[in-house]
C-alpha cells in the first residue's frame, strides 16, 4: 500500500473534513453577531467547559460584533488545529479546528483574554497547541537567538570596516598611447559602472 | 525482469561513482591530466547507468508491471497516463531514484561543458560530486531500493499515488523543479570544495562557481513559487505559505544562495570574501542535504513528511560525514583564499553587500531555528511545541523589509567611496518610496509594517528601474548579468508587496449559500445555482456553480469542487478562484448537496503578483546567464591594458 | 590571526550538536503527544447515547457519575481506520472486565446511521454517546482519533492510549486500577 497513504491513515489525524456535523450545529458567519456557537439541543449539552478554575475568572470586558470577531480571529491564529499540519485554528476547515473556534468565540464573548484563552487550551492539549512558543525557559533560544545573531554579525561587520580601514590606494596608471583614448574610455564604460 | 535490470544499473552506477571519486581525489592530488580524463569517463559512466536506472523505472510505471514492489505501491491502471509517469517521483524510494537522475543529468552536462580543460581542479570537483552520487546509489541499493521485486503473488491493479497529488497539475512540475534546485546545488558544492582544496579562486573560477550556481537559484527560486502556488490552488485554506518544516527546508538553502550570490561580487571587485563566499556555497548545499533529511526521515511534524522508513539513521550518517568534511576542509584551508582588497568606505556598496549577508543569514538562521527547536525542546525537556506562523511572522517580517530597503539602499551607493552626486541621487527614489507609502495609506493600508514596505518597496523599484536605464543605455548584450540581476530585484520586490499586503489585509467569512439565493460578499454577489457530478477514472467529482456580480452583472462563474477519491476517507477540495490585478475573489468547498452549499470565501489583495513577480524573478535568472559581450580582455596588439580592467 | 582552528573548534560543536539533535528525534513519534490531562481530574460530560436505555427511554451518560468504578473514554469515528482494527481489541477488553470498569464510547464529527450501520456490522459491548460539536473532544485534548483515556475510581485521567489500544497494555492497568480503593 502506498506508505504516504499508510502514514496519513496510521497517524489517525483527520484529513479535512468537508461534511458537516449531524447535530445540526450551525457555522457562525462573521455577519452573526455573538450568536449561540452551538446548538443547545434539549437532549444534552456537551462536556464541561468553564475555564475559570484553570484560568481565573473572565479579566477583560464581555465582547460582540467585530471586537468579539477580531478577537476570535487573534486568538485562533494562534491555537494549532489539532488535526491538520502546522496550520492555524483560523485557517484550518477541518471540523475539529472550526470546533474549537466555536469554543474561542465563546470565551472571548464572555470576557477572557487572549492569555487566558490559551492557558486554556493549553491545560488540555499542552503546550503543543500554542503556535508561538511561550518566551520563558529554554524557549528563549528561538526568541533571542535571531536577535543576539544579528547583533553578533553587526559587531563583526564593525570590527571589519573599522579595524581594517587603509585608505584606498591611489591609482598609478602607466602612460597609454593617445590613439588607444576611445578604447581605454569604453572599457571604463563597461568596466567602471558596469559588470559587478 | 526489468527489477533486475534497474537494480544492475544502480549498482554499476554506484562502482562507477565510488571508482570516479577515488581516482578524482587522486588526481587533484598528484596533478595528473590522464587522472583527470579518467574521472571524466567515470563520471559520464556513472550518468549513463542512473539514467539507464530511471528509464527502466518508467516503463515498468507504463507497462504497469507489479511484480516490481515500487510499480506495486504507487501505480494503477485506472490512473491517468501523465500521472503514472509522475508517479515517479510520488513516493519515497522513487523520489531518491529521481534524485540520483537530475543529479546524472547534471554530471554529465556539467563535465561536457567544461570538456576544454583538465585541470586537476576539475578532477576534484567531479569528484566531490560523485561522491554524493555515491552516496545516493548506496541508499538505492540498500535501504530505499525501488526495484525490489515483489513476493508473489503479482497483483493485477495498485492504488495509485497518493489523491493529495493526482488533484493538480502543479504535481507534475513542482517537485521536478525542486529537484534542479535541490540537486543542482552539488555542482557549486564540488566547484568550492575544489577551489578550498587547491587554495585559489581566481576570477575563472570564481565565475564558473558563480554560473553554476545561478542555475540551481533559479530552479529552486521557481519551485518554490510553484510550491507556493500549490498550496493555495489546491490546498483550500486560502493562503500559501504554512512554514511547514519542509516548506522551510527548500526556503533555507535559496536564502544562503542568494547570500552567496551577492558576496561572490565581492571578490570580482575588492577580492575580497572568498573565503565567505565558498563557506556559503558550502552551507548552501550541506542545507539541500538536511532538507532531504527532514522529508524522508520522519522525524519532522510535516504535511510532506513521507513516514518513518530506514533511510533516516543513514541520511544522517551521511549528513555527518559531509559536515565534519565541510568543517575540516573549510578550518585547514580558508586562510589560503583571501585575496588583498581594499574594503571601501563605511557607507558603499560593499558595506551595502555585508548588510545583506547579515540579513540573509539571519534569515536562514531564524527560520533554521524555528524549524528544529521542537525537536531540541523535545530531547532536553521532554515536551512537543510548535514553532509556527505567529514566531515566523514576528521575526521574518521586520529582516523582509531590511532586505527591501537594502535592495533599494545597496545598488545606489557606489563602490568604493560615495561622492555627493550619488548621495544626491538617492532622492528621487526617497520620494517616491514616500510616495507608495502615502498612496498606500489612502488604500487603507495603516498599519506599521505594511507601510514600511510598501515604502521601502517603492525606493527599491525606483533605484531599480533607474539601474535598469542606465544598463540598457549602455547596451543590454554587455550588460546581461547587470540586467539579469536587476530584472531579479524587480521580480523579488513585485513579491515581497504581493506577500505582505495578502497577508496583512486577506478577508475571509464563512458562509451557507441556498440555492439561488444571493448572498454580499466585498462588493460582489454571489449566488449558488446548481451541482454536477463527474465520474473520472480515478476520483468522483462534485462541483459547485456559483455565480459571481458585480454592480447586477455577472461576471463569471465559480465552480469549487469537493472530488473523492476512492482509498481517502473524507474527500479532497479544489477551490476556485477569479483573479483580478487588485486581488483574488477565492472559494472553498466545505459542503454540498443539491439545495445548499458552505463556502469559505476569501478576498486577497494583490495575489496575482506573488505569481508574476516569481515568473520575473525566472525571466531575470535566465538573462543574467547570457554571456554578456566584451567579457574577453580587449585584444589589442599593444601591451598597455589597463590595470584594474577586470574580467566580467 | 589564523582563524583555522577557531573554526575547526566552533564548527565541529556546532556539527556535533545539530547532529545530536536530529538523532533524538529518531525517538520520538512527531505525531504523537504527550497528554497533560494525565493526572488530572477527567473534564465532566453529559452526553447522549446511541443506543436506548434498559428501558426503551433515552440514555444520558454522565462521566461524574460513574466514580467508583474505572472508566474508559474511547474517541473514535467511522471514518477512521486504525479505529476499526483496534474495535475488536476494546470489544474483548469491555468483556472480560464487565461490569467493574465502564466503557463508553465517544463518536464526534459522525452521522448517527452510519455510526448504526458500522456498529451493527462489527458488535456493541457499551454504549456509544455522540459528541456533540466536539466538546468533549475539545475538553480532553483530543489530536485525532482513535485516543483512550483510562480513568480511576477517584475521577482522575491516568493513561492516554493514542492509536490504537494493545490488549495486555490495557487489562494491566484496568486490573491495577480495579485494586485502588475509591
Amino acid at each position: 500500500m502506498n506508505i504516504l497513504l499508510l502514514a496519513t491513515l496510521l497517524t489517525a489525524h483527520s484529513p479535512a473534513r468537508a461534511e458537516e456535523p449531524n447535530a445540526g450545529s450551525p457555522v457562525p458567519t462573521r455577519s452573526a453577531v455573538a450568536s449561540a456557537p452551538q446548538d443547545m439541543t434539549a437532549d444534552a449539552p456537551a462536556a464541561s467547559s468553564d475555564p475559570t478554575p484553570i484560568v481565573g475568572p473572565p479579566a477583560g470586558p464581555p465582547l460582540s460584533g467585530k471586537a468579539l470577531e477580531d478577537a476570535t480571529r487573534t486568538i485562533a491564529s494562534q491555537l494549532r488545529c489539532p488535526v491538520c499540519q502546522g496550520l492555524s485554528v483560523a485557517d484550518s476547515p477541518s471540523e475539529s479546528a472550526v470546533a474549537i473556534k466555536r469554543e474561542v468565540e465563546r470565551l472571548a464573548a464572555q470576557g477572557y483574554t487572549e492569555a487566558q484563552c490559551l492557558l486554556y487550551f493549553e491545560a488540555s492539549y499542552g503546550e503543543f497547541i500554542r503556535l508561538e512558543p511561550k518566551a520563558e525557559g529554554l524557549n528563549l533560544l528561538v526568541w533571542a537567538g535571531p536577535g543576539a545573531l544579528l547583533v553578533f554579525g553587526l559587531g563583526v561587520i564593525a570590527w571589519m570596516r573599522l579595524g581594517n580601514r587603509k585608505p584606498p590606494a591611489p591609482r598609478t596608471l602607466p602612460p597609454v598611447d593617445p590613439a588607444l583614448e576611445p578604447f581605454v574610455r569604453q572599457v571604463y564604460a563597461v568596466v567602471g559602472e558596469g559588470q559587478s | 525482469m526489468l527489477g533486475y535490470l534497474g537494480m544492475g544499473c544502480v549498482l554499476a552506477a554506484l562502482v562507477f561513482a565510488a571508482a570516479g571519486s577515488i581516482v578524482g581525489f587522486t588526481a587533484g592530488r598528484r596533478e595528473s591530466p590522464e587522472g583527470v580524463k579518467w574521472t571524466r569517463w567515470l563520471g559520464l559512466a556513472f550518468s549513463a547507468c542512473m539514467i539507464g536506472a530511471t528509464v527502466a523505472m518508467e516503463v515498468a510505471l507504463l507497462t504497469h508491471d507489479f511484480s516490481v514492489r515500487y510499480v506495486a505501491q504507487v501505480g494503477s491502471l485506472s490512473t491517468p497516463t501523465y500521472i503514472t509517469i509522475v508517479s515517479l517521483w510520488s513516493s519515497l524510494e522513487g523520489s531518491i531514484l529521481f534524485w540520483g537522475f537530475v543529479l546524472a543529468l547534471y554530471i554529465s552536462i556539467s563535465i561536457w561543458l567544461t570538456h576544454d580543460r583538465s585541470s586537476p581542479a576539475l578532477a576534484d570537483a567531479i569528484a566531490t560530486w560523485l561522491g554524493v552520487g555515491a552516496f545516493f546509489c548506496f541508499l538505492m541499493a540498500g535501504p530505499a531500493n525501488p526495484f525490489l521485486p515483489l513476493a508473489s503473488p503479482v497483483m493485477s491493479d495498485g492504488p495509485g499515488p497518493n489523491p493529495l497529488l493526482q488533484n493538480h497539475i502543479l504535481m507534475v512540475v513542482h517537485p521536478p523543479m525542486l529537484y534542479l534546485g535541490y540537486v543542482g546545488m552539488t555542482i557549486p558544492f564540488g566547484f568550492a570544495i575544489s577551489a578550498l582544496l587547491r587554495g585559489s579562486l581566481g576570477p575563472a573560477e570564481l565565475k564558473e562557481l558563480r554560473n553554476a550556481l545561478m542555475v540551481p537559484w533559479g530552479f529552486l527560486s521557481i519551485g518554490i513559487v510553484l510550491g507556493a502556488w500549490w498550496a493555495y490552488d489546491v490546498l483550500g485554506w486560502g493562503g500559501y505559505w504554512a512554514w511547514d518544516p519542509v516548506e522551510n527546508a527548500s526556503l533555507l538553502p535559496w536564502l544562503t544562495g542568494t547570500a552567496a550570490l551577492h558576496s561572490a561580487m565581492l571578490p570580482g571587485r575588492r577580492g575580497t570574501m572568498k573565503g565567505w563566499t565558498t563557506t556559503l556555497v558550502l552551507v548552501s548545499f550541506l542545507l539541500t542535504l538536511l532538507g532531504t533529511f527532514m522529508t524522508r526521515s520522519g522525524v519532522f511534524n510535516s504535511v510532506h513528511s513521507f513516514s518513518q522508513s530506514d533511510i533516516g539513521p543513514t541520511f544522517l550518517g551521511f549528513i555527518a560525514i559531509t559536515l565534519v568534511f565541510s568543517v575540516v576542509v573549510v578550518a585547514m584551508r580558508i586562510d589560503r583564499l583571501e585575496g588583498e582588497g581594499e574594503g571601501g568606505a563605511i557607507v558603499s556598496r560593499e558595506s551595502a553587500f555585508l548588510l545583506n549577508n547579515l540579513l540573509f543569514v539571519g534569515l536562514t538562521f531564524t527560520v533554521f531555528i524555528g524549524t528544529t527547536y521542537p525537536l531540541l525542546a523535545e530531547a532536553i525537556r521532554g515536551t512537543k511545541v510548535s514553532v509556527g506562523e505567529p514566531y515566523y511572522n514576528q521575526m521574518a517580517v521586520p529582516l523582509g523589509v531590511g532586505i527591501l530597503f537594502l535592495m533599494g539602499v545597496g545598488p545606489a551607493l557606489p563602490w568604493g567611496q560615495p561622492t555627493p552626486e550619488r548621495m544626491r541621487a538617492l532622492i528621487p527614489p526617497a520620494v517616491v518610496g514616500v510616495l507608495a507609502g502615502a498612496l498606500g495609506w489612502a488604500f487603507e493600508v495603516r498599519t506599521v509594517w505594511p507601510v514600511l514596505a510598501l515604502v521601502c518597496a517603492g525606493f527599491a523599484a525606483c533605484v531599480t528601474v533607474m539601474e535598469l536605464y542606465g544598463a540598457f543605455r549602455i547596451g543590454f548584450a554587455r550588460q546581461t548579468r547587470r540586467i539579469g540581476g536587476y530584472v531579479v530585484h524587480a521580480g523579488i520586490i513585485m513579491m515581497l508587496v504581493a506577500v505582505a499586503m495578502s497577508s496583512a489585509y486577506r478577508v475571509d467569512t464563512e458562509m451557507h449559500l441556498k440555492k439561488g439565493v444571493t448572498v454580499p460578499f466585498q462588493g460582489y454577489t454571489l449566488t449558488y445555482t446548481g451541482k454536477q457530478t463527474i465520474e473520472e477514472s480515478n476520483r468522483t467529482r462534485q462541483l459547485a456553480s456559483v455565480d459571481v456580480r458585480k454592480d447586477g452583472q455577472v461576471i463569471t462563474t465559480l465552480s469549487p469542487a469537493l472530488n473523492n477519491y476512492p482509498q481517502m476517507g473524507a474527500p479532497i477540495g479544489t477551490p476556485a478562484v477569479y483573479t483580478t490585478a487588485g486581488h483574488d475573489l477565492y472559494l472553498s468547498l466545505m459542503s454540498i448537496d443539491s439545495g445548499e452549499i458552505g463556502v469559505h470565501a476569501f478576498q486577497t489583495p494583490l495575489m496575482v503578483w506573488l505569481w508574476l513577480g516569481g515568473g520575473v524573478v525566472a525571466l531575470g535568472t535566465l538573462i543574467s546567464l547570457v554571456p554578456a559581450r566584451g567579457t574577453v580582455a580587449v585584444r589589442s596588439s599593444t601591451p598597455a591594458v589597463v590595470p584594474g580592467a577586470a574580467e566580467a | 590571526m589564523k582563524r583555522g582552528p577557531m573554526i575547526l573548534l566552533g564548527g565541529l560543536s556546532v556539527v556535533a550538536v545539530l547532529v545530536a539533535v536530529l538523532a533524538s528525534g529518531f525517538q520520538h513519534d512527531p505525531h504523537e503527544i504527550a497528554s497533560p490531562m494525565i493526572g488530572k481530574p477527567a473534564p465532566d460530560f453529559t452526553l447522549k447515547a446511541i443506543e436506548p436505555a434498559a428501558d426503551g427511554s433515552e440514555q444520558i451518560v454522565k462521566l461524574s457519575l460513574q466514580k467508583g468504578h474505572p472508566v474508559v473514554v474511547n474517541f473514535w469515528a467511522t471514518w477512521c481506520i486504525p479505529c476499526q482494527q483496534e474495535h475488536s481489541t476494546l470489544l474483548a477488553i469491555s468483556r472480560e472486565f464487565g461490569g467493574a470498569v465502564h466503557f463508553f464510547g465517544l463518536v464526534y464529527q459522525d452521522k448517527p446511521e452510519a455510526i448504526d450501520a458500522w456498529l451493527n456490522s462489527r458488535g456493541r459491548a457499551y454504549p456509544t454517546l455522540i459528541d456533540v460539536g466536539s466538546q468533549a473532544a475539545i475538553a480532553f485534548g483530543v489530536y485525532g482519533v482513535p485516543e483512550t483515556f483510562v480513568i480511576d475510581k477517584k475521577g482522575v485521567i491516568r493513561q492516554k492510549f493514542t492509536g490504537g489500544v494493545d490488549y495486555d497494555e490495557v487489562s494491566a492497568l484496568l486490573a491495577g486500577l480495579l485494586k485502588e480503593g475509591t
